[in-house]
């Protein structure tokens, strides 16, 4: 009798398990949307900033402690991107057994700084640039730890993963050709961005960058170097101004409007715009969008 | 409601349990543990001298090999992100630091009821508020540490916050969703009782935390467990065992007549969409006093924040509502100032990038203190060019019924340096 009830309330717990779907918390919606293409049905997974919220300035709510409480793994983007509110919600978590993955591991880290750096310079990142999702053959290396450490959790779906990794990564390369051509006319064009978080994206399209509106990074702009990057962009005729949508737009117009260069308002995250609802989504929107600023 | 106070609220057996740790026998045994710490301390001189060394050495190698390193694809280049110098590695063990100055001036109608009302040190003209060190790392896998040292503007240093925090524990001797901590650090009691100096809303503290707390805040050696509640909203009791020296509320005098006190924390937190929020909690301790008698020292606290930040604008716009009714009672029945309650109100509306605008209502006296009430209006006009500098300039206007009114204007200069500190919600 007493067998009889071990083995039915491990029937039934093995039953539960093999349901319930694996608890995952990613910092950002760009990971979260990696997360779900790999995990599939076999991860629930929910993001702590939203595609239209600037990731530097997240606020650590209870809320999100909730979150990290309840989750099996978290992945982050890194390079103290969220130094200013991660620590908290993992610390006030309360759970021992969360997995925490830093997802900057593999990539190609643009702007280390190699001197001395002090906040005189702005919000600068000492391990480096960390917008590195804006470069989709870093979202494919992103893609592969994603599914290496979701075998980790749940060793009994790896070769659904494995699968779903494969076709992220064949969706990835024959977009990627797709983006590329369309962007091969505009090879070296200069641009000027709002913030320093767009450097992946001008490097794999092998664009440049002529300038920033801000002054330093997270620094806002003050008059006169308003009118100094004004009369570069007149010198270099920039013919497009980038800004992310959660950038207040005022500055930004106004200088596009003096120098009549197109004012291009991008999602930098999937879920930055309502249709932007996969990875491969945000570049579909991103390079569609410059392309034709561009022309 | 009155005589339910009166009652100690939580288990005896809790209370035994926490005054166990607080009872005299540790300091004896502390000597011992000095010295111990004193021989370790010269071990690891001499240990990080070798280690200097060898990174020194390590260093000069490194710089050799990496000349030649070629530029390559992102997808072949192996992993950049974590890979550390020597030098890195050393670094990260060592605490963050950050070091905070508040620099003030201020000018009252009359200095000398500002002293007795807000501020016992204050004089018309400038001076430096505070220094504050604060140190920051992981100790092991088990505890983090926080050191929080305040140089005062006699230049008198002092441990503000020392301790350590666990969410685990070897053996799982700690149970999940509960975390621990030990040493001197800030009462958990409402809100603002919380915050350091710097991190204050408005220059001084609300009248009532003044009233019931003293000029330093409810600040104790002691530990306590905080526990995260299985609720569909973030809810999290806390309980803390205190030493019982805060000079104000317990009258502590010499050590030997502490009593010990006990905390309860009730906090809950609700999303009421993605731009706001709502938090309310319920606070209550007690302890016996110093005096004679040993009579119950005790404070029940209620608060209500509501916070609104659009996302699309996080850097740009946002407000905070925060109220605060604490009720305090010494009952020490000649002392005019024993028991009592007040409350405050603020509203913070950041209505740029670089600027707030702020108010507070203060109300000392509901139920009536014995020396009075006491109203006072407070306004304040933030600049705040980084999350490391903020120029703060105040007014405020107080009213009692026993006295004359008063009027003050704060100027307040607050700057951080180091370690980029993550932000409390």
């Amino acid at each position: 009798m007493k067998t009889l009830a071990i083995f039915w309330s491990l029937l039934v717990t093995s039953a539960a398990l093999a349901a319930e779907p694996v608890a995952v918390v990613t910092t950002t919606a760009d990971i979260a949307a990696i997360v779900k293409a790999i995990g599939g049905e076999r991860v629930a997974v929910e993001s702590i900033a939203k595609g239209y919220q600037d990731p530097h300035f997240v606020e650590a709510k209870p809320s999100f402690i909730r979150l990290v409480n309840r989750a099996r793994m978290l992945f982050n983007v890194g390079l103290e991107l969220e130094a200013g509110w991660l620590p908290l919600l993992i610390q006030g978590g309360r759970n021992p057994s969360l997995v925490v993955v830093e997802l900057s591991q593999g990539i190609s880290v643009l702007e280390k700084p190699s001197g001395p750096i002090s906040r005189a310079q702005g919000d600068v990142h000492s391990l480096g640039n960390p917008h590195y999702w804006l470069d989709p053959r870093n979202g494919v290396i992103m893609a592969r730890r994603v599914a290496q450490e979701l075998k980790t959790i749940a060793a009994a779906d790896a070769s659904m993963f494995d699968q779903n990794l494969k076709s992220f990564e064949s969706e990835i390369g024959t977009k990627r050709k797709r983006w590329e051509e369309e962007m091969a006319p505009f090879r070296s064009v200069e641009l000027v961005t709002y913030h320093k978080e767009w450097e992946y994206l001008v490097k794999w399209l092998g664009l440049s960058i002529a300038g920033y509106v801000e002054d330093k990074p997270g620094i806002p702009a003050t008059p006169r170097h308003l009118e100094e990057l004004v009369q570069k962009m007149r010198q270099k005729k920039v013919k497009a101004l980038v800004a992310s949508n959660y950038t207040n737009p005022n500055v930004s117009k106004s200088v596009a409007e003096k120098t009549g260069s197109k004012l291009v308002v991008l999602a930098s995250s999937v879920g930055g715009e309502d249709s932007i609802k996969t990875y491969p989504n945000l570049f579909d929107s991103i390079v569609g969008k410059l392309a034709v600023a561009l022309k | 409601m009155k005589t339910l106070f009166m009652k100690g609220y939580f288990p005896i057996t809790i209370w035994m349990f926490l005054s166990a740790f607080l009872t005299p026998a540790a300091s004896q045994a502390q000597d011992s543990v000095i010295e111990a710490l004193k021989r370790q301390m010269s071990e690891m001189q001499a240990t990080m001298k070798k280690m200097a060394e060898r990174i020194e050495q390590l260093e000069k190698e490194e710089t050799a090999n990496t000349v030649a390193a070629p530029a390559a694809e992102p997808q072949v280049q192996a992993s950049t992100g974590s890979v550390a110098t020597a030098k890195g590695i050393v670094n990260s063990f060592n605490p963050a630091i950050s070091v905070n100055g508040l620099f003030g001036g201020g000018y009252s109608t009359k200095p000398e009821t500002t002293r007795k009302l807000t501020n016992p040190d204050f004089h018309n003209g400038f001076n430096f508020q505070e220094a504050e060190f604060q140190f920051t790392a992981d100790v092991d896998p088990y505890w983090k540490a926080n050191f929080i040292l305040a140089v005062d503007r006699a230049g008198e240093a002092e441990l503000e916050e020392g301790y350590v925090t666990s969410e685990r524990l070897p053996y799982d001797l700690l149970p999940r969703d509960t975390s621990l901590k030990l040493g001197k650090f800030f009462a958990d009691f409402g809100k603002h009782n919380l915050l350091h100096a710097h991190q204050f809303p408005f220059i001084n503290r609300p009248l009532i935390n003044q009233a019931a707390f003293g000029d330093e805040g409810l600040k104790e050696p002691g530990l306590g467990l905080a526990y995260l509640l299985p609720t569909g909203w973030f809810s999290e009791l806390t309980f803390q065992g205190f030493a019982g020296e805060n000079e104000s509320l317990f009258r502590a005098g010499e050590e030997s007549k502490r009593r010990g006190a006990y905390l309860g924390h009730w906090k809950n937190f609700f999303d009421v969409s993605d731009s706001t929020t709502l938090e309310l909690g319920n606070s209550y301790i007690a302890g016996r006093n110093s005096d004679a008698g040993h009579r119950l020292s005790q404070a029940i606290g209620v608060d209500l924040t509501m916070k609104w930040r659009p996302l699309r604008q996080a850097t740009e716009k946002g407000l905070v509502w925060q109220n605060e009714y604490i009720y305090f009672n010494r009952d020490r029945d000649r002392d005019p100032g024993s028991r009592g309650g007040g409350f405050y109100s603020s509203l913070q509306y950041q209505f740029a990038r670089n600027w707030w605008i702020q108010g507070r209502y203060d109300l000392l006296g509901v139920p009536k203190l014995d020396d009075g009430r006491k109203n006072r209006w407070t306004t304040l006009l933030a600049l705040v060019p980084s999350e490391f500098s903020a120029l703060r300039l105040q007014h405020s206007y107080t009213t009692q019924n026993r006295g004359k009114s008063v009027n003050e204007i704060l100027l307040q200069m607050s700057f951080t340096i180091g370690s980029h500190p993550a932000h409390k919600y």
